[in-house]
């Protein structure tokens, strides 16, 4: 096959006269190679000696040679264009420098959206596996989530012939391991039999095989295995699950891959977990999630409404707000966001944003090269009545300077490679991505290749057309003009410039304000020195939660302590609709009540504020049947009085204590929603620790200490709340941190483009500003005179941005509930921005211009 | 003397061309450079290397008898011409002579 490709090519260059012996020689050569070394090695070598021989002295004769016209004129167009080049060097480095940061910024960006693109790839039969979703419609809003009444899990299958397998699985947990004297906490799920035969694992030890039937085998990853093990094999090794008694290892597998949706590093026996959670089996409950198998071919929208009303008619006379449906897992990760029950997008939004942005890089570097390709081309005007005296054609021409802008966007692609290659790791901090970019991956360097050819064919096109269209009489006549179009267009393309350059602009400061407003925001608690440790092991023992409580009270740097279910930011999904009533609660009220579950002394580690009544009481044990609410709930309660109101939460009667004031414990994209608090130690999770912050290392190192003498089971792990706060905004504030850099390097490549220009124009006028001068007009006239032009250009592409940029970040602010107000005041910046930093760039040649001695300029003709 | 110069590998070719002769086809050359010098010799370097020196007039060449061995393909012979022994010749005395300049002293110092 190869040795076949080989001699193809061989007579395809070779001369005639030495095809038969070489190819003779390389046969004989062949031969030899495949008795003594086989025939893989001798067909390589033969195909690696054919390229060799690749040589000026062995070609064909119109490959090669002083006879060959193609020859010689490729030769003449390579050596014309370093020749000019060399003579405009400064703008050939304008050019490559704008290209390549053009190039790299984009390749960064597109890597980027193929690694978001990629998320759930892995999958083997992706086309045929889909996350079931669940609507529940509430009093005026219909939440999505992927929590689903349980016993879908078992009647699924049978009552659509479309599912091939459903596998349900919970929401992670994080149990502690113990193999010997090994611990390692990992985190988990429980999945029902059929989940390995939709998600698709790689085995190492065990296999799918009858996987997750038994209720005492367990699988897990192979970082987990490590972690256990070393480099120990692990299958049928039995490892101690603290609180769930002894798992027998089934299967080890390669770690789920970061572009999944669904993460673990094990995986247990759902069985096991229903035996324990009966409210999983009632229809009217959700929790787990699922995938499902459907068959090869079935359309998605027939198959959702067919099974749209299924819940309701397995409940039977009981009515449900709750329907199902299912959206393919390739879509899961991308398309995230339903409102109203309808999908209206989600991360795909950025994927599209980001799309842009790089198409948007990419084409101001390209008009940098047609702005200064066009308004440089007087200079060349000659060369091409020359050239076309001689008899060289259009064509010719055309061919010739588009070999120029390849040449140079060739080039820029390859620098652009090399520095992609060195930023990807900081960029992969940055963004929290595992992108790779090397020049040696053929599929992504050939990509960038392409790219760089395209971008110099497409800059290139333009210029060349009109360099190639110049009338020979007129150009060697002398009295040429440079063609009218091209300015108009020009002018043109320096506004676009600005305008996106100018939108960017916009876009990153309000972007940067609402970064700004959500950290200065009050949210009606403090966030700040709030350590956060979750309750595990011995913890979950009251009488050690006290005393660990007064422990760490001992200590001076710790000011509060105080168990949960959960922080300020509340992210599960524990609520209830039916769940919180009174006598008063009309039927149809159908609202969700978030719940949060304290001991004593939460309100006062957070500074949440009491406006009326008092709170949980240490030394009244019946407080265990009162709530706290918060003005949300107390006004949807619509009582004349709600404090002291009789109220029943989950078969507990007893009063509302206390009113607290409105605090933001979920993220500012939604508003505020009702709350119920209850004194349930039972249920707490979280340890939260306010420290005064003074000496933050000595207190994260004494509640170390503390919680190793507590739990010594438990590896110690902590967080802090500010920065899970921050944590809810990541995807802002990558839009942020990435924003100010492209934006920068827009501005960048624009202005480069601008200096250009700028130097062009400044040379071209010189003569005119001589006489200005000797005239006797000022240095700040001459200024005005330069500089006027381009500052126009600017404020049109300005008021074009304003409105435009205005819209979409309007669009991108209602994403929150609390934002901010665009304001004039960032357009004024923007505005003044764009101006001061256009004018500092034209300006160096606008002062060297008005200060030039005029005898200079003026002297020669 | 311009018109005898020659590269090191050139000259490596003409020389095992002088001594396999009758005999001197690709291959065989190639060998016979690989066996003597033990260094890899792919064929593109020679094949370029004796056409050049045809071109150059050191080299004659003339193809030989069909054979079954090569699919039927001849090979194809080279031999020195005399301008070709002359230019050897002319690099070859060179070297001696310019050895014998070579003081002693500086090699031995050298080979410490």
């Amino acid at each position: 096959m190869l040795k076949r490709l080989g001699t193809r090519i061989f007579r395809l260059f070779c001369h005639s006269d030495f095809q038969e012996d070489i190819l003779g020689d390389l046969d004989e050569y062949y031969q030899h190679n495949l008795e003594k070394k086989g025939r893989h090695y001798a067909n390589f070598k033969f195909f690696i000696d054919v390229l060799l021989l690749f040589r000026l002295s062995l070609l064909r004769d119109k490959w090669s040679g002083q006879n060959s016209n193609y020859f010689a004129m490729f030769h003449t167009i390579f050596k014309t264009a370093f020749r000019v080049f060399w003579r405009e060097r400064v703008y050939a480095l304008i050019n490559v420098l704008g290209l390549t940061v053009g190039l790299s910024a984009s390749a960064l960006l597109l890597l980027y959206v193929e690694s978001e693109r990629s998320v759930n790839g892995f999958h083997r039969n992706l086309d045929q596996t889909y996350q079931v979703l669940k609507h529940q419609r509430y009093s005026g809003d219909i939440q999505t989530s992927e929590s689903i009444p349980g016993p879908l899990n078992t009647t699924f299958k049978d009552d659509f012939p479309e599912v091939e397998a459903i596998a349900s699985y919970t929401w992670t947990f994080r149990p502690l391991f113990m193999k010997d004297d090994h611990r390692h906490q990992a985190t988990g799920r429980w999945a029902s039999e059929d989940f390995f035969k939709i998600f698709t694992v790689n085995f190492i030890e065990g296999s799918a095989k009858n996987a997750l039937t038994s209720p005492s085998q367990l699988y897990i990853s192979e970082s987990t295995r490590e972690r256990l093990f070393g480099q120990d094999l692990a299958l049928t090794e039995t490892v101690e699950v603290n609180g769930l008694g002894s798992f027998q290892i089934a299967g080890v597998f390669e770690d789920v891959p970061a572009g999944s949706t669904i993460d673990f590093d094990f995986i247990m026996p759902y069985r096991v977990w229903k035996e324990d959670n009966d409210w999983v089996n009632d229809w009217d409950n959700s929790g787990p999630r699922a995938i499902a198998k459907l068959q090869a071919g079935v359309d998605v929208d027939q198959f959702n409404a067919k099974i749209e009303g299924y819940v309701q008619e397995k409940m039977g006379e009981q009515e449900t707000r709750t329907s199902i449906f299912v959206q393919p897992l390739k879509d899961r990760y991308l398309y995230n966001k339903y409102e109203e029950g309808k999908l209206t997008g989600g991360r795909i939004v950025y994927i599209h944003l980001f799309t842009a942005i790089a198409i948007f890089i990419v084409l101001i570097a390209s008009i940098n090269f047609m702005n200064l390709a066009t308004a440089r081309s007087t200079k060349r005007a000659k060369e091409v009545g020359i050239k076309k005296v001689v008899g060289s054609s259009r064509g010719l021409l055309l061919l010739q300077f588009m070999t120029e802008s390849v040449i140079l966007s060739f080039f820029s692609a390859i620098l652009a490679g090399l520095i992609v290659m060195w930023v990807i790791d900081p960029i992969n901090l940055l963004v929290g991505k595992q992108m790779t970019f090397s020049l040696l991956q053929p599929d992504k360097s050939l990509a960038l290749l392409a790219m760089g050819l395209i971008l110099g064919i497409i800059s290139g096109l333009y210029p060349s057309v009109v360099l190639s269209n110049f009338k020979v009489l007129s150009v060697l006549k002398g009295n040429f003009r440079k063609p009218k179009g091209s300015i108009g267009l020009r002018k043109g393309l320096v506004v676009f410039q600005f305008m996106i350059s100018t939108a960017l602009i916009i876009a990153t400061l309000v972007v940067q304000k609402q970064l700004d407003f959500i950290n200065s925001k009050d949210l009606g608690f403090t966030k700040e020195n709030m350590v956060l440790v979750p309750v595990q092991g011995q913890l979950n023992d009251e009488n050690v939660r006290a005393q660990l409580k007064s422990r760490l009270l001992a200590n001076p740097d710790f000011t509060h302590v105080a168990f949960s279910s959960e922080s300020t930011l509340i992210d599960s999904e524990t609520s209830t609709a039916g769940g919180f009533s009174w006598a008063e609660k009309e039927d149809e009220l159908e609202t969700n009540f978030n719940l949060l579950f304290t001991e004593h002394g939460f309100l006062d580690a957070y500074d949440i504020e009491l406006l009326a009544g008092r709170s949980f009481d240490p030394a009244l044990a019946t407080d265990s049947m009162h709530v706290l609410i918060n003005e949300q709930t107390a006004k949807l309660m619509n009582v004349a009085d709600p404090l002291n109101h009789t109220v029943n939460f989950w078969g507990r009667t007893g009063q509302v204590i206390g009113i607290i004031k409105n605090f933001h414990f979920s993220s500012l994209h939604s508003g505020i929603e009702p709350l119920v608090i209850s004194l349930r130690p039972g249920y707490s999770q979280v340890l939260n620790v306010r420290i005064t912050g003074q000496n933050n290392q000595e207190s994260i190192a004494y509640l170390e200490n503390i919680l190793k003498e507590f739990n010594p089971d438990y590896p110690f792990s902590y967080s802090f709340l500010s920065e899970n706060y921050e944590a809810q905004y990541r995807s802002e504030l990558i839009i942020g941190t990435l924003g100010d850099y492209f934006s920068g390097i827009v501005i960048f490549i624009s202005l480069l483009g601008l200096f250009g220009l700028a130097s062009f124009s400044a040379e071209q006028r010189i003569k005119e500003i001589g006489i200005r001068k000797v005239l006797g007009a000022g240095v700040f006239n001459l200024m005005l005179i330069t500089t006027q032009g381009y500052l126009l250009l600017v404020s049109i592409g300005f008021v074009v941005a304003a409105p435009v940029a205005y819209f979409f970040m309007n669009q991108w602010l209602e994403a929150f509930t609390y934002s901010i107000d665009i304001g004039l005041s960032i357009f004024l910046i923007a505005g003044l921005a764009s101006l001061l930093i256009t004018l500092t760039t034209i300006s160096y040649h606008a002062i060297k211009a008005a200060y030039a001695n005029p005898v200079n300029s003026l002297k020669y003709e | 003397m311009k018109k005898y110069q020659i590269g090191e590998f050139e000259g490596m070719a003409l020389l095992t061309v002088g001594a396999l002769i009758g005999n001197a086809y690709g291959v065989a050359i190639k060998a016979e450079i690989e066996k003597r010098l033990q260094r890899k010799v792919s064929i593109g370097t020679l094949q370029s290397a004796l056409r050049r020196m045809e071109g150059k007039g050191f080299l004659s060449s003339q193809l030989g008898e069909t054979t079954k061995v090569r699919d039927g393909k001849r090979k194809r012979y080279f031999r020195i011409t005399a301008f070709g022994k002359k230019a050897l010749d002319f690099n070859l005395q060179a070297r001696p002579n310019l050895w014998k300049e070579v003081p002693r002293e500086t090699i031995k110092f050298e080979s410490c």
